[in-house]
């Protein structure tokens, strides 16, 4: 299989950093995942969209921070020992997003992806869901990062 | 060839040699008579001819070659410098730029036609070379193409040009032998120093086999060069078999007319030589139409001005490097981490008392701010850069205005951060079409009034305090307040009563409201639907603002005051429950300390009073909506007042942390345009606060 600096470069196969909020799994391709760190203080940005957490000194840099849950329409959870922050990329933008673990990085076979339209219907959060792979049972659900980060979105 | 890796490097030295030419060209204009303006002209020309016949851009080399003969004969002074060759040569720095856009845009050079301008050039070469019995230029192209080979060489006809011109102008042309000892290991380094020799003491014409080949040992162990030189066959002689490993080194008088072989030289090359005919210009006469530009505006006259006679313009190259911006944004966020990380080692040394770390870090202190301040001086550009633009528009606006109009630049060497740079040129270059187009009057019109002709145009940098200020002057005919006052009550922006109430200056100001558009004092030439309401946001938005002062028929002046960088500046940190905000020192007017008692209301809003002036005030948090925490002290409120303009404000907060240098980071895509915010800076502590946008808050 060709290999890139350490890239699967197969269209049968997709590697994907999953991660969980409250109880289910969600996956980002492992392609515009740029680091992993741990809850850093996040600095309130006001009159930012509600999505977005704050602000956080990555290496100098000032990121903004996604929270991914209130992003997704989920419950809020209480900060743990766990929570992460994924830092992912997306053409020029780099962004964080505030998940509540990290769990591995799954390599998912291509046809173990099912489109969401079967599950999520017209639910208006179904944008931000590219797939569902299943994996030994569990569902990981791909997310839509251009959609996550909303830069050409709707506010 | 693999020229790729040099593409950025021939892209950029393009450009900088066409404003060289530019700018010369412009000197030359106001004093045709100064040969050492010619020369540098000519120099940069031969560059640029270089550069674009290495990098394989034929046409772009073709056309500086044509204009660089046409150079050469002024400065033989075979044809005299006149209006026509300077707007000849012009159009051909034109065509020049914008072949070198479309290289760098990936795109082809043929995508401009050159072969009119090349008929053009041709055309007054020749009508002006032919009583000025210069043999040399018109001959060669008639003649065969593709010389004999005299000793082995052949050469092209161009080659053969130049070096009958050299030789009309005193130099002799050499044929060098060279053989490199059998033993010799490095034999391209041996043959690269023999060339470097060469070419300080002549201008090597041609070497066989090609420099390309010697670089690449493809050749066996002797070489052929020929060059002009005003030295004789023995210095020649002697500078290269100085050279240690060269064994033979023989000189001989080169003649290019004849094929008879130097006595010396058996053809040393095992290659074939390859003579490369150039096509002969077409020298179709041009139509007169195109080679006679309307003659109407006379260039701006060589003026009572003798400071210009700076023979000391060669210019000195510097040793320099070229680094991409991005790269030093990197290293300058890097710095700033390491600052960020020295702090917290001060404060682990404080709380755990290590004096020894304490000591060290003193001394990291310094060498820290000391390499802050180098990094913040990397990025600092003159402001010649931008400034250099301009003498050819005013010269061209002047044309077409029918002016006469000097333009002096004085301070082109202030510097400042070069992301204020890139974004200054085009409010300049709009305050300065204002100046020639509505400003300076036209020559009869001065004349009634008793001026010079000419008129003066100034652009001037310099330094004040911790602001750079860069002023547009004319002598023109000032702005009428009246005018303005009545374009102001007509747009409904004023009263009558507000206007006539206005003094004189602040009438005049009224200019850079938004939504004054003034068909009558704005015209097509001096902006293209762009108000001064426009520069003013420009400037503004960097941090600096703009003003103006005139008097009728004395002329007016426009001053724009800008902050030396946009990176680092200082601020006032303050804090709000528990969220810290920095506010620019440079809109801060004082801080004070009242007790809930000072303020009072009026119609329902919050104000105080301060030395007689009834300033308005706002709650930070409240403002802000952050989050309530416990109750803060309600007796001591602190007021920060800020102004933008002449209007102030205070800001309460919490509490004053105090005034620190600050790296202004931007927030992003995501979170652009956020009102009251201009972006963020990291604290010492890694933290991360919000920069306050003070003329939004008001």
């Amino acid at each position: 299989m060709a290999n890139i600096d350490g890239q699967v470069v197969s269209d049968s196969e997709v590697q994907v950093v999953a991660f969980k909020l409250r109880n289910e799994e969600y996956g980002f391709s492992i392609l515009n995942v740029q680091e992993i760190k741990g809850l850093t203080d996040i600095t309130r940005v006001p009159f930012a969209p509600e999505f977005i957490k704050g602000v956080i000194n990555l290496r100098g840099s000032v990121l903004p921070v996604i929270d991914l849950k209130r992003r997704l329409g989920l419950e809020d959870t209480p900060y743990t020992a766990n929570t992460r922050i994924v830092i992912v990329q997306l053409d020029e933008v780099s962004v964080g997003m505030l998940v509540d673990a990290v769990t591995e990085v799954r390599t998912i076979n291509a046809n173990d992806i099912d489109s969401t339209r079967a599950v999520t219907g017209t639910d208006a959060n179904s944008r931000f869901i590219s797939g569902i792979g299943k994996v030994d049972g569990r569902l990981i659900i791909q997310l839509n990062i251009s959609e996550i980060i909303g830069l050409t979105g709707e506010e | 060839m693999e020229t790729n890796q040099y593409m950025e490097m021939f892209l950029d030295e393009s450009r900088e040699h066409l404003q060289s030419l530019n700018d010369g060209l412009l000197s030359l204009e106001n004093d045709p008579e100064d040969l050492s303006v010619l020369n540098e002209i000519f120099r940069n020309a031969h560059t640029l001819k270089g550069m674009s016949a290495t990098m394989g851009y034929t046409k772009t080399a073709e056309l500086t070659h044509d204009m660089e003969n046409l150079l050469d004969m002024l400065r033989k002074e075979q044809l005299k410098v006149s209006p026509e060759i300077i707007d000849v040569i012009f159009k051909c720095l034109d065509t020049l730029q914008e072949m070198v856009e479309n290289i760098s845009n990936g795109e082809s050079e043929d995508l401009v036609d050159v072969s009119d301008l090349i008929r053009q050039i041709n055309a007054i070469a020749k009508g002006e070379s032919a009583e000025a019995a210069a043999p040399a230029a018109p001959e060669a192209s008639a003649a065969a193409p593709a010389g004999g080979s005299p000793g082995g060489i052949s050469i092209t006809d161009t080659e053969k040009t130049v070096i009958v011109e050299a030789k009309s102008s005193g130099l002799v042309p050499y044929h060098i032998h060279v053989e490199i000892s059998e033993n010799c290991i490095l034999k391209s380094a041996r043959s690269y120093m023999v060339m470097n020799a060469l070419d300080e003491i002549s201008d090597v014409i041609k070497s066989v086999p090609p420099a390309e080949d010697l670089e690449q040992e493809k050749f066996d162990h002797s070489f052929d060069v020929i060059i002009v030189s005003d030295a004789d066959a023995k210095a020649i002689e002697h500078a290269v078999s100085a050279i240690s490993e060269i064994t033979v080194a023989e000189v001989t008088e080169f003649d290019p007319e004849k094929t008879e072989a130097p006595a010396a030289a058996p053809a040393p090359t095992t290659e074939p030589p390859a003579p490369t005919p150039e096509p002969p210009a077409p020298a179709a006469p041009a139509p007169a139409a195109k080679a006679a530009p309307p003659k109407a505006a006379a260039p701006a006259k060589k003026d009572a001005k003798p400071a210009a006679k700076d023979a000391k313009k060669a210019h000195m190259g510097g040793q320099s490097v070229r680094v991409d911006i991005e790269k030093l944004d990197t290293l300058m966020n890097l710095v700033g981490e390491l600052v960020t990380n020295k702090v917290r080692l001060e404060q682990i040394g404080m709380t755990h008392r290590l004096t020894d770390l304490t000591e060290t870090l003193e001394q990291m202190d310094r060498v820290t701010t000391d390499l802050q301040s180098v990094v913040m001086k990397v990025r600092m550009v003159p402001v010649s850069q931008v400034f250099n633009r301009f003498p050819r528009m005013v010269r061209d606006l002047t044309k077409e205005l029918n002016k006469e109009i000097n333009l002096t630049i004085e301070g082109e060497d202030t510097e400042l951060d070069r992301t204020v740079i890139d974004e200054i040129g085009d409010p300049l270059m709009h305050l300065l079409r204002n100046s020639l187009d509505h400003g300076v009057e036209h020559p009869d019109e001065r004349e009634a009034k008793g001026k010079p002709r000419t008129g003066e145009v100034g652009l001037i940098a310099r330094h004040e305090g911790n602001n750079v200020v860069i002023m547009v002057t004319d002598d023109g005919a000032g702005i009428n307040a009246d005018k303005i006052r009545n374009k102001a009550v007509e747009k409904g922006m004023i009263t009558r009563e507000e206007a006539d109430a206005l003094p004189d200056a602040d009438a005049v100001r009224l200019i850079f409201l938004p939504g004054f558009s003034t068909a009558e004092v704005i015209t097509d030439v001096s902006g293209r639907g762009v108000g001064m309401d426009v520069v003013r946001s420009k400037i503004e938005s960097l941090g600096g603002n703009v003003d103006v002062e005139t008097k009728i028929d004395e002329g007016s002046v426009f001053k724009i005051k800008l902050p030396l960088t946009l990176a680092i500046i200082q601020a006032m940190l303050v804090k709000v429950q528990d969220e810290m905000y920095a506010i620019p020192l440079g809109s801060i007017d004082s801080t004070i300390n009242i007790t809930p008692d000072d303020i009072k209301t009026v119609q329902n809003k919050e104000v105080i009073v301060l030395r007689g002036e009834i300033i308005p005030i706002a709650r930070l948090g409240e403002v802000l909506s952050v989050p309530k925490g416990e109750a803060t002290n309600e007796e001591d409120i602190f007021v920060v007042v800020v102004h933008v303009g002449d209007h102030k404000m205070g800001i309460v907060v919490d509490n004053l942390i105090g005034q620190q240098e600050i790296v202004i980071k931007t927030l992003g895509k995501l979170l652009s345009g956020l009102k009251m915010l201009a972006g963020a800076t990291v604290l010492g502590d890694g933290h991360v606060a919000m920069i306050l946008d003070v003329s939004s808050l008001m």
